[in-house]
């Protein structure tokens, strides 16, 4: 076992082998010119007195194999000499190198972008306030889980106190906003009032919406929206002056009352939406073509957050009760039943909700 | 080779250095190797050659230090100097040799006389 000490000395004479042959042949020269000295003083001539120096020193060869074994690491020269092949006979063959760096760097890189999926889609807990109390409800089938509820049947949930200490909507969707002469689709979502008291995120400007603002023609402000971060950067120069300014959005004047931090991007994974919008609105701004309130019409996300305290099987056992009472919203035939009681579901939306998830998290990973 | 010539062993040449350059102060490795072969009245034939990776083995070991220097007759030489620590091994080392010697002493002695 070599002591640390000489490791490390050994590991500096790596790069150090050329003094250390020069020094070392300095050394043994002055040794033998010594020893020559010493033995013409005994009146030998000087053949003799070289021959009887070298025999003396007993092999110059061995001495400074000895020697360079010593002052550094033979294995880890070896080594060093087997990288530097490698790296000569990789130049001579370009093109294999080529093949070979570049698949590398594809597996590299496909690795890395997979992961980053994973992370954004799977891992990543949303930029909220207690994101682990959030579910999405959904209905549960045989065919995979129903993500999207009607209006009616989101006015149910929020009223379940019992189980929810909130419970908003929200859809993604584009607005037409008109810049100058011309309208411009912008990535933006409909939410309902409860939406950023829910998730508690605060404004970096002005102030989010409230329930006082998601009413047919908007609340004491009038029709109402805030803007991401980005939109407000890339769009607005980051002007201040955005608060109350008016933009004419699907044709109808909507004023501008907030900004949200840069990491907020809704709760929709790999959606960026600029524009959020009170779902009340809606039919303001889609005027003929609403459909809000259409009793079949499946369009909302409806998220909660469960009431703390409540232990799980409680919450199962409490959705499970209330479940088959969303089939008075439905019409029916006496004895139909539309949603099946056993198809109640609430997901884990601590990381946010995806189409894309339910698309590709079981292809990720299993 | 003679028979009555010793070879030097490997443990004890460390220590015949540390001694040398702990008595006689910095020195060329040649003159660390006559002085060895002095001390031992010419009965001990070092191979001088040895010499030199021991010197390094001292040195990485922190006990020698070496420097460059002109020699009595203004050549280039390497001067070996011994450290603190080398002092601390010495002594140490000095005392190990003596209780084996002791050691060996006793069993060697006519066997009448061991107790």
């Amino acid at each position: 076992m070599i002591p640390l000490r000489v490791l490390l000395q050994r590991l500096r004479g790596l790069f150090r082998q050329g003094a250390m042959e020069h020094d070392l042949d300095g050394e043994l020269q002055f040794h033998l010119q010594m020893e020559i000295g010493e033995n013409l003083r005994k009146g030998v001539t000087p053949q003799q007195a070289r021959l009887a120096a070298l025999r003396r020193f007993g092999g110059i060869a061995r001495t400074k194999e000895t020697y360079r074994e010593t002052h550094a690491l033979p294995a880890i020269e070896i080594l060093f000499q087997d990288l530097r092949y490698g790296l000569r006979v990789l130049r001579r063959n370009l093109g294999f190198t080529a093949v070979a760096v570049l698949s590398l760097a594809l597996g590299i890189g496909a690795n890395t972008a997979i992961f980053t999926l994973i992370r954004a889609l799977i891992l990543k807990p949303l930029p909220v306030a207690n994101p682990q109390e959030l579910v999405q409800i959904r209905q549960e089938t045989p065919r995979g889980p129903l993500n999207k509820r009607t209006y009616d049947t989101f006015q149910f949930f929020r009223e379940r106190s019992e189980l929810f200490s909130s419970v908003f909507a929200q859809e993604n969707t584009r607005f037409n906003v008109e810049f100058g002469e011309q309208p411009t689709p912008i990535e933006g979502v409909y939410v309902s009032g409860e939406y950023f008291p829910t998730l508690g995120v605060a404004p970096v400007l002005g102030r989010s919406l409230t329930t006082a603002d998601d009413q047919e023609s908007g609340g004491a402000d009038g029709p109402v929206a805030v803007i991401s971060y980005a939109f407000w950067i890339g769009r607005f120069a980051g002007d201040r002056a955005i608060l109350g300014r008016t933009l004419a959005i699907q044709g109808a004047p909507v004023r501008i009352v907030g900004v949200m931090p840069p990491s907020f991007f809704g709760v929709d994974v790999g959606k960026s939406p600029n524009l959020f919008i009170p779902l009340r609105l809606e039919p303001m701004l889609q005027k003929a073509s609403s459909n809000l309130h259409g009793k079949f019409v499946w369009r909302l996300d409806v998220l909660a957050r469960k009431k703390p305290g409540l232990t799980d099987s409680a919450f199962r056992s409490g959705l499970l009760a209330v479940w088959p009472r969303l089939n008075d919203f439905f019409p029916r035939r006496k004895g139909q039943t539309v949603i099946q009681p056993s198809s109640a579901g609430a997901a884990d939306a601590s990381n946010g909700i995806s189409d894309l998830r339910t698309k590709f998290s079981n292809p990720l990973s299993s | 080779m003679a028979s009555d010539k010793t070879d030097v062993l490997h443990g004890s040449l460390a220590l015949m250095v540390l001694r040398t350059l702990d008595t006689l102060g910095p020195q060329h490795g040649w003159g660390i190797a006559r002085r060895i072969e002095q001390i031992s009245g010419d009965v001990l034939e070092l191979n001088q050659g040895t010499l030199y990776p021991a010197l390094l083995r001292l040195e990485q070991m922190g006990w020698i230090s070496s420097k460059w220097g002109a020699s009595d007759n203004n050549r280039r030489a390497r001067f070996y100097t011994i450290t603190r620590a080398g002092k601390k091994q010495l002594a140490a080392e000095s005392e190990n040799w003596e209780r084996i010697s002791d050691i060996i002493a006793r069993f060697l002695k006519p066997s009448g006389e061991a107790s």
